[in-house]
């Protein structure tokens, strides 16, 4: 009997230990400090996700070490996938890179748990540099907490050779739902018998679902964050929209897209038409149809909507070289990171004005559509538990639109659950 | 009086003998107790707890438990999960037919044979998935286009709600025939060759050797993997996870439970409510299990 008491007690301990564990070190000062100088000597660390864009991230290194030749960056690279759980164990470890890239689904749980550095006394940093819709996203209570990188908008992909054979003009400006869904269904008809449609279809988000919500006058998150916008009458109706298309077989069926995924049948010509943003550039720019791609305007609805998403460059809030990563913030924040990694044709800068660098690194593709629409996107919808509901979309979206005749329960169930998630967040 | 004495003696024994037992036994105990009692232990509190990201938490008493059972996920995944440890189940009577066949004397090509059936057990599970996906596949794959030769269009296998449970099952039983038959063979050649000789003597045919001999002789080796064929089907996720594959129309009411835990504790973020989900899975396998228990005494014939 004592043993059994004892082992409770002992267990009982480490319960207590476990739950007064995460408790906050006094050494680090909340405040950022005063930048380093040309002299500083240090090292510190830099996270970031993506492979293809280490190159133009080593060259901003080496222009950042030519004003401060004593700081070293380390970059390391982690794939997307594991990144983000990766940085959750390294916050709770008290163990964040200096500086590294956030985006804006996870942005917010960071921010208000305190994990980011507050930028506002950053010197060299000024958020009128910025698409302001970029600079939303990466404010949390009135505050910045991480410098816009780059940013995605949507437009209309479209392939000029199988719109020509179908006897479809191009889309010289934007285009109406009603529009996009006759060209779509003019092109299934006239090629449907060499397996190519007008739309390929699917389920994304960002890239097609949120900009219709909103073009339907709706919205994905309400602007308290406590509200999902999936039960309501503009969510339903961009669904039905998007339904109708593949009830009537102009757009292949969810099924089969979850085999044939949208983005392949577009970058092999079996699909004319196709709603995405500029990060899909790279991809088109190696495909066999390169030669035949054009890009147009968004597509509008009872409003014209479209959403923009960067990525944020952040600083940990514990950072022990402030010093060394507010300089290192500050230059990958300039007018000079953002041109090189425009010039690598790595990512479409968020510097107001470097655009063009872009623009022309890949000039097959009349990129500067993606350009002009940041001027009137709307920030990407975040909370401060993104990724649950995200997982939520990735489960119901495809139920939404899989034909089962469920389509509003569906949705409403979505919303539901979402709205669940929503009132967790403190 | 005498009862007394001995009772005092092996007390004396015990005392003498000290902590040494405790250091003989501790090198198994630790790890039984570090990788198995405390998490067992630490799930239980986690499923009273409310958990923050980043490991932060706070007391939420039954409310976790409150969620899972108005969470309408969980009753399809509860019938998911039964459904498919129902049909990898009836991989064990195949795996009996394939073990004797196999074990047949004068049998020729027996290594390849074994070699072949073998072969799910040492494939990487993810690559495994992967493939039979290919085969799945609506438009291209191998099983729809047999089915086309005999004029039947085949389903949306992978995508389409039910069928893709029963792809999935299918690749399930599949996977669980090696072991099953490793086993069975095992179990076969225990069996004394003079049983056999005397039923032949007896004029049984091989069908009734098989009926009479063979199946009730192999009982414990049909028990044993039925208690381990069904705690692995509890446990689906991989195979599932893989051959789903994203955006899949068909996910929503394919979910397993440990696919549920899996969403909650690592993309809900909320490791209370998977702990619930956790010991549910645990409560389900040990019931069914005590139960297969309790039922074998009437079928299972230990010689």
């Amino acid at each position: 009997m004592t043993s059994r008491r004892t082992f409770l007690g002992l267990a009982g301990a480490a319960g207590a230990a476990a739950l007064a564990g995460c408790s906050s070190d006094p050494e680090v000062d909340p405040a950022i400090g005063p930048p380093a100088t040309p002299d500083t000597e240090d090292e510190i660390t830099f996270g970031i996700w993506d492979k293809a864009q280490e190159p133009a991230m080593l060259e901003i290194v080496d222009a950042f070490h030519e004003h401060f030749p004593g700081i070293g960056v380390s970059i390391s690279t982690t794939a997307f996938g594991p990144y983000f759980e990766r940085l959750r164990i390294q916050a709770q470890g008290d163990d964040l890179p200096d500086v590294f890239w956030i985006n804006g689904p996870n942005f917010e749980l960071y921010a208000s748990h305190g994990m980011l550095q507050d930028l506002s006394e950053l010197e060299g940093f000024d958020p009128a540099n910025y698409p302001p819709n970029l600079v939303e996203l990466y404010t949390y209570d009135g505050t910045p907490y991480a410098v816009p990188k780059d940013f995605d908008t949507i437009a209309l992909w479209f392939n000029r050779d199988l719109l020509h054979r179908s006897g479809v003009d191009e889309p010289t400006g934007s285009w109406s739902w009603d529009e996009y869904r006759d060209a779509s269904e003019a092109v299934t008809r006239a090629l449907g018998g060499e397996q190519i449609w007008g739309n390929p279809g699917g389920v994304a988000n960002q890239a097609m679902i949120y900009p219709l919500i909103m073009q339907a006058g709706g919205y994905v998150l309400s602007e308290d964050k406590t509200r999902s916008g999936y039960g309501e009458p503009a969510a339903i109706e961009a669904f039905r929209f998007l339904d109708g298309m593949i009830r009537d077989g102009i757009a292949p069926d969810v099924r089969y897209t979850a085999e044939n995924q949208p983005k392949d049948l577009f970058s092999n010509g079996r699909a004319a038409l196709y709603l995405s943003g500029n990060w899909e550039a790279a991809l088109l720019q190696d495909s066999p149809v390169r030669e035949q791609l054009g890009v147009a305007p968004l597509i509008h609805g009872a409003e014209e909507a479209n959403v923009i998403h960067g990525i944020g460059c952040a600083m940990s809030a514990r950072s022990r070289h402030k010093p060394a990563a507010s300089a290192f913030l500050a230059f990958l924040g300039s007018e000079e990171a953002h041109r090189i990694q425009a010039e690598a044709g790595a990512a479409n800068p968020a510097f107001l004005g470097t655009n063009d660098a872009y623009v022309e690194a890949i000039p097959e593709f009349s990129l500067d559509v993606f350009v002009d629409a940041a001027e009137t996107a709307r920030a990407y919808p975040a909370s401060q538990n993104t990724s649950a509901w995200l997982q939520l979309e990735e489960l119901l979206f495809p139920k939404i639109l899989g034909g089962d005749g469920r389509l509003e329960a569906t949705a409403a169930e979505l919303a539901e659950r979402m709205d669940g998630v929503l009132a967790d967040e403190s | 009086m005498s009862h007394d004495t001995s009772h005092d003696t092996s007390r004396r024994r015990r005392s003498r003998d000290g902590l040494w037992p405790l250091v003989f036994l501790a090198p198994l105990m630790i790890g039984v107790i570090v990788f198995y009692f405390w998490p067992i232990l630490a799930t239980f509190l986690n499923s009273f707890s409310s958990f923050g990201p980043f490991g932060d938490r706070s007391f939420a008493g039954l409310e976790n438990y409150r969620a899972l059972l108005s969470d309408t996920f969980v009753p399809r995944a509860v019938l998911n999960t039964a459904i498919y440890t129902a049909i990898v189940l009836l991989g064990i009577p195949i795996a009996v037919g394939v073990a004797s066949l196999m074990n047949q004397k004068g049998l020729r090509l027996t290594r390849f044979y074994q070699v072949l059936f073998f072969l799910p057990a040492v494939s990487m599970p993810v690559a495994v998935a992967l493939v039979w996906r290919m085969i799945f596949n609506q438009e291209f794959g191998v099983v729809n286009w047999a089915l086309s030769l005999v004029g039947i269009e085949g389903p949306y296998w992978i995508t389409a709600p039910w069928w893709a449970l029963l792809a999935v099952s299918i690749v399930g039983l599949w996977a669980s025939l090696p072991l099953a038959i490793i086993i069975l063979s095992a179990g076969l050649q225990g069996i004394p060759s003079e049983l056999y000789e005397a039923a032949q003597l007896d004029g049984a045919s091989a069908l009734r050797q098989f009926r009479s001999v063979t199946v009730p002789l192999l009982t414990p080796s049909i028990f044993f993997l039925t208690i381990i064929t069904a705690i692995n089907g509890f446990q689906l996720f991989d195979l599932l996870f893989a051959m789903m594959g994203q955006a899949n129309p068909a996910m929503a009411d394919t979910q397993s439970l440990v696919y549920l835990f899996y969403s909650e504790a690592f993309r809900q973020n909320d490791q209370g409510y998977a702990s619930v989900i956790a010991l549910l899975i645990l409560l389900i396998i040990g019931v069914f299990t005590l139960a297969q228990f309790r039922m074998q005494r009437r079928w299972v014939h230990y010689e």
